[in-house]
């Protein structure tokens, strides 16, 4: 599953950090845009959130809701809480990794 | 994660989605004119409204533009090419192998045209057509059946490869079913058979006995269960399984190969049935040839239409 979420190319962290927005509800892409800039500190164009979007419901893990006032909202599925559960994992390790190695340093 | 999600929305809310259009923001909707009509078609209404919300820059515009190559280098990721191409490619090929299971089982119930073994032998020794059609009918059965693993067993791969990566539960079952179902029958057949071919003591004709009759019964029901849900699981894991649209588009070659020798194998058993009719009728009363005929006429117009389909798909997702 890491190696899929990989497969994302550029997109792979702008993914990651969709995810993690729509893990606390659904939202329309401005929404993310705005949640991600709070939680996270990271800011990124239209064009770049599209990109990821597009590969994100490709790969099944969002899914484009009914259009309210002409926004699609997006909704984690299933599938992509598992990927983000894993990812963090993941992530998680690196971390744990990187500060037994800080320590030893 | 509440918290954030009430804090993001209500930022978009505070957003002005209908504030004029103003030379960065028209510059930005020509900008999504690059993208490919497909890509604009699902997007480009929601990425104005995103622009009209933010605060668009030269780096906005560099993005677009970025965005728009990006959507033209991946065309196989947008929305209307899922539909139209990778969609009816997978869709074709399902509905091929139901055809070429259903023209295999009729196949398969042509082979009892050899029962009783003397009597056929006699035939084909005072007709060699009859033999001549029959090993023609064969030798397009087995065309189509090579070519079907030419085919379906990468698609299989694909299929078993991601669902292993992605651990999808339902295509895991899918997947096992059959196997669980030939096993299940497989078991039966074994267990019951001193017991399903039981004839009924001093009959001339061999007539079984109720026990016999009711497993027989049985194991035909068994049979036609494994038969048909192995193909519907099968047909399921496919259609909830990405495979590639490169392979998708391969397998129209063999789909192709089984088609042509399906339709083949029913003009030849077409004649089989015409020459055991005119020349050796004897052998007629053996087999149901009105059913199988129907059987591989209806397998071979499923596989017809769906490669008439996939190539049109194929075509059309190729001029997209």
């Amino acid at each position: 599953m890491p190696s899929e979420f990989n497969d994302l190319g550029r997109f792979t962290d702008v993914a990651l950090l969709i995810l993690l927005s729509l893990a606390g509800g659904e939202k329309h892409g401005y929404a993310m845009m705005e949640d991600i800039a709070q939680f996270s500190g990271v800011t990124f164009e239209a064009g770049t959130l599209y990109g990821a979007l597009l590969r994100l419901e490709r790969k099944g893990w969002i899914t484009a809701l009914p259009a309210e006032d002409r926004r699609h909202p997006y909704r984690l599925t299933a599938e992509g809480a598992i990927v983000l559960r894993q990812r963090l994992a993941t992530l998680r390790q690196i971390v744990a990794t990187g500060d037994a190695r800080q320590a030893l340093a | 994660m509440n918290n954030i999600s009430n804090a993001s929305q209500s930022a978009s809310q505070q957003a002005q989605p209908d504030k004029p259009d103003g030379l960065a923001l028209r510059l930005a909707r020509g900008a999504l004119r690059l993208y490919p009509a497909a890509w604009r078609a699902r997007y480009a209404e929601e990425v104005t409204l995103v622009l009209r919300a933010s605060h668009v820059t030269g780096w906005t515009l560099i993005d677009l533009a970025l965005g728009a190559l990006d959507a033209h280098f991946h065309r196989e990721l947008l929305p209307g090419r899922l539909l139209s191409m990778a969609h009816r490619l997978r869709t074709s090929d399902i509905v091929i192998f139901c055809g070429y299971m259903l023209y295999a089982l009729a196949w398969a119930a042509m082979t009892f045209v050899r029962d009783p073994l003397p009597e056929w032998e006699r035939a084909t020794a005072a007709h060699p057509t009859l033999l001549l059609a029959y090993d023609t009918m064969d030798l397009a059965g087995l065309v189509a059946t090579l070519a079907f693993l030419a085919g379906g067993l990468p698609i299989l791969w694909s299929v078993i490869a991601q669902t292993l990566r992605r651990r999808q539960p339902r295509v895991i079952f899918a997947l096992l079913a059959p196997v669980a179902l030939v096993v299940i029958f497989v078991v039966f057949a074994l267990l019951t058979v001193q017991y399903s071919t039981t004839t009924v003591p001093h009959t001339q004709n061999g007539q079984l006995t109720p026990l016999a009759f009711a497993l027989q019964m049985a194991l035909l029901l068994l049979f036609l269960l494994t038969f048909v849900g192995g193909i519907a699981a099968m047909s399921y894991a496919v259609a909830h399984s990405e495979v590639s649209e490169r392979l998708l588009r391969y397998t129209l070659i063999p789909g192709a190969v089984v088609t042509l020798a399906l339709i083949f194998g029913l003009l030849t058993t077409v004649a089989l049935s015409v020459v055991i009719a005119t020349e050796a009728p004897e052998v007629a009363s053996s087999f149901g040839q009105p059913i199988v005929i129907i059987m591989m006429l209806a397998g071979v117009a499923l596989a017809v239409s769906a490669l008439w389909r996939g190539l049109r798909a194929a075509r059309g997702g190729a001029g997209a």
